[in-house]
């Protein structure tokens, strides 16, 4: 039989339990919905305390008396999927976190607003021609290249080059299944060589690979830790380096090839409850002061060039970019080129 | 009787709806089951075998060996301190497995990637795991055989071979088939430094559901493994054998290897610990504890709150003491993967902190339980099938069989396990990221990864002590429960 003291040290257990639980079930934010919410369906790091999220949140609400309530849908990979098995309670009002690759998902799946008022308030853009769409309005972007550490390796000039001999075990890539900059990097060299010629160029590209790793995170700790090598990552992560850590070294290297871009979109979807809440977002997104919090906490540039009035973020000069929509046609066609990717890397 | 069978079956029917809500919620909601064949599937499962089998027999081999150093040392070794060193011993296992490569590039100074290199950290993650399972089995299940070899004067080297071997041949056999089925489905570490050719049937399967949205595919495929691994798992043969007791004499026969043989199979893991704990030390200075107490709190209610549902689980599993076919279920049962399971429970309403933390904890819970049941338990209560069978005999009632013969018997074992769980469940980020529903809802595990995935793995680190502060208390939380039930059943 059991003693009493495992029945007093079990109740005890219970009732740290419930202390720690207790505050959560009673003192926590309420989330029910009502007239005044806006609900924003978002990836995870985006609502972090050091994300965007929090403080663009707390300006909303100071300005309009609007409550933004999240709806967390983990992985910004998944924000299609979690939208696909929405329900009435959980129906956002704004999607935010969408990239080129997915937004060709949502419009297969569910009708968008438009958003050609709420682009017409914003000032000059720097977005690269092509990034705009009608149905989702896009609030930062980035070009992507590969970052190495000045001194340590010599920057290659073309893409081309990446398969030279002296970049053997030195280049740390993504998945293209797993990370969106890892297909990013896959329809950049299809774009610029053409599909049959871009997998033989991968083919050859295979012995300059040390990792291909499933997140550009995890790709990147390697890259800090682990020199020389080059990572494919974003024209503004030295800036990071250069702001947060006073370390000028790491450097991105500019190709004469166009460089592929990452841009980031939101979306008011059809079925939007507080539509007008959603486009007052929308609209809150393009201001001046909200585009340096986006910048500074994302790390990627603003879409409206008054943000870069005062700060350190300067745009690569003499860089070309891909279009976006030049890849629609490459992402139409996913499942192929990722199958064949997989014959190449399989 | 026969109304204590039915309730028995009924509490292992409902703990099983539990276990496989969540495929069958999501494909409910789905809509779906559709097949088509992926050929690519047969080469990844190809190579998923190739690395787990590799795995499995250096990490017994190695983990027999260091149960034999922890069998010497804690000969000489006083209670509390043994204890603390087996924790460590654990630790490398419970590391976000990132952190557990970044720290080893730190070490080695380069990152090995392959099949070797996957073997190598899998190795590295569980041998301690491996150690002080092995060093428990033999303490409880073989101690009285090393005595009647010493008495008989058998060589060491024959006695480990022909006798322990022999005599755990079956625990073996569990153990082998629990790390089987871990490494099998091992997501991180194979897609990290395995290249394509070993990147995990984890991979494959998220790449269906995140990529594609093929959930149906995907479930297909879990199925098919799981139908695969059940087959497995009948071919695993049922314990026959009656262990002798245990004395103190155990630990002396093997003090001279202790220490040694502990050093050449543990110190890798233990170096690669000090390393990293050293390596956060100035961060640790840099930040400002205080203000990550919710993020403590938040682990704390996850750990103990996995725990403590992962005990109630077992005592359930206890309690219903089903045998074949039954057991054999749960020793096959095999997630479709965390992405289905955490998006099982996404789906599921509500929306607020308390019922985001219940979530995560239901779906460690979910996911932890069948590996709990392999790794241990199930080998546990096959050895108290006799006396159950000689007390039912007496028609004694099941109530009092559970309470006086049973529970009280397997308590240390399933103490072990729920502080595990904990243990795991501290250092879980990837089904937490799923309900990071609102700002109140936070864990150390979960912003250590976070801050690695936005440039800052300097801070990252930061959170490493706290982190395994959190999970040391939750850990001993569990042991004490044992340790609190033990002068009652040795009385």
């Amino acid at each position: 039989m059991l003693n009493k003291s495992f029945y007093i040290y079990f109740s005890a257990l219970v009732g740290v339990l419930f202390l720690l639980f207790f505050p959560y079930l009673f003192f926590s934010e309420k989330v029910e919905r009502d007239p005044g919410t806006v609900r924003v369906m978002t990836y995870s790091s985006f609502i972090q305390k050091w994300g965007a999220g929090p403080e663009i949140a707390k300006r909303f609400e100071e300005e309009t008396g609007l409550k933004i309530q999240w709806i967390n849908a983990g992985n910004a990979g998944l924000l299609i999927e979690r939208l696909k098995f929405k329900k009435e309670t959980d129906q956002p009002d704004i999607i935010i976190g969408l990239d080129q690759f997915s937004i060709h998902e949502a419009r297969k799946f569910f009708t968008w607003m438009s958003m050609k008022e709420n682009y017409s308030k914003m000032g000059s853009s720097l977005l690269p021609r092509g990034a705009q769409f009608s149905d989702f309005l896009a609030y930062d972007w980035g070009p992507l290249t590969f970052v190495y550490k000045e001194g340590e390796i010599e920057p290659p000039e073309s893409l081309q080059d990446l398969a030279s001999k002296k970049y053997d075990n030195k280049l740390l890539l993504q998945d293209p299944r797993m990370s969106s900059p890892g297909l990013q990097f896959l329809l950049w060299v299809l774009a610029d060589m053409g599909q049959e010629k871009g997998f033989e160029f991968l083919e050859k590209l295979k012995p300059s690979i040390r990792v291909m790793s499933p997140s550009w995170s995890s790709s990147y700790n390697i890259f800090k830790l682990q020199q020389p090598t080059m990572v494919f990552s974003y024209f503004t992560s030295p800036l990071y380096h250069q702001l947060e850590e006073n370390d000028d070294s790491y450097k991105a290297v500019s190709f004469k090839n166009p460089h592929p871009i990452q841009v980031e979109y939101a979306g008011v979807p059809d079925f939007c409850v507080n539509c007008e809440g959603a486009h007052q977002l929308a609209r809150f997104l393009l201001r001046p002061e909200i585009q340096k919090i986006l910048m500074k906490k994302n790390y990627m540039f603003p879409v409206g060039k008054e943000a870069l009035d005062g700060e350190s973020f300067r745009l690569p000069e003499n860089v070309q970019y891909y279009k976006p929509i030049e890849n629609l046609t490459l992402i139409k066609k996913k499942r192929q080129l990722v199958n064949i990717w997989k014959k190449v890397f399989y | 009787m026969e109304k204590s069978i039915l309730l028995r079956k009924s509490l292992f029917v409902f703990l099983l709806s539990g276990l496989l809500f969540p495929i069958v919620y999501v494909s409910l909601q789905a809509q779906w089951f559709h097949f088509e064949w992926d050929p690519v599937l047969f080469r990844v499962a190809v190579g998923a075998m190739q690395q787990s089998l590799g795995s499995t027999v250096l990490t017994l081999v190695l983990g027999g060996l260091g149960a034999i150093g922890l069998l010497g040392v804690s000969s000489f070794c006083r209670r509390t301190p043994f204890q603390i060193f087996q924790f460590t011993l654990v630790l490398p296992g419970f590391f976000p497995p990132l952190l557990v490569v970044t720290l080893t590039v730190r070490v080695l100074g380069f990152l090995p990637t392959g099949l070797w290199s996957v073997i190598f950290f899998h190795v590295l993650m569980n041998i301690g795991l491996v150690s002080v399972f092995f060093f428990q089995l033999i303490k409880d299940r073989a101690g009285g055989w090393i005595e009647v070899a010493q008495v008989a004067a058998v060589p060491r080297g024959r006695f480990i071979l022909q006798g322990l071997l022999r005599e755990l041949r079956f625990e073996i056999q569990a153990m082998a088939f629990y790390l089987f089925i871990l490494y099998f489905f091992s997501f991180s570490i194979p897609f990290l430094v395995g290249g394509s050719l070993y990147g995990g049937i984890e991979v494959f399967l998220y790449e269906k559901v995140v990529m594609f949205g093929e959930w149906g595919q995907a479930a297909v495929y879990s199925l098919l493994l799981f139908g695969f691994l059940f087959l497995i798992s009948l071919f695993l043969k049922e314990q026959t054998n009656l262990s002798i007791e245990n004395s103190h004499q155990t630990s002396r026969s093997f003090s001279y290897l202790g220490w040694p043989v502990l050093a050449s199979v543990g110190v890798f893991p233990l170096i690669f610990l000090c390393f990293g704990l050293l390596l956060s030390l100035p961060y640790l200075f840099l930040a400002d504890l205080s203000e990550q107490w919710p993020a403590i709190r938040g682990t704390l209610m996850v750990g103990l709150g996995v725990g403590f549902f992962c005990f109630i689980s077992l005592s359930i599993l206890t309690y219903s003491f089903l045998r074949h076919p039954w057991s054999k279920i749960l020793l096959a049962f095999v997630h479709p993967g965390w992405v289905v399971v955490g998006f099982a429970f996404l789906l599921l309403p509500g929306q607020s902190t308390a019922v985001s933390f219940l979530k995560i904890i239901a779906a460690l819970t979910i996911l932890y339980v069948p590996f709990l049941y392999r790794l241990s338990f199930h080998e546990r209560l096959k050895d108290l099938q006799a006396q159950v069978q000689v007390t039912a005999n007496f028609s004694v009632c099941w109530k009092r069989i559970f309470l006086v013969i049973l529970f009280p018997q397997i308590l240390p074992t399933v103490c072990f396990l729920s502080g595990l769980a904990g243990l795991w469940a501290c250092g879980d980020f990837a089904i937490t990221g799923f309900f990071i529903e609102t700002a109140e809802v936070q864990t150390l595990a979960f912003q250590m990864k976070e801050l690695l995935s936005h440039y800052r793995s300097e801070q990252a680190v930061q959170f490493l002590w706290p982190l395994l502060l959190c999970g040391a208390v939750v850990f001993f939380v569990f042991q004490g429960l044992s340790y609190v039930s033990r002068p009652k059943i040795n009385s």
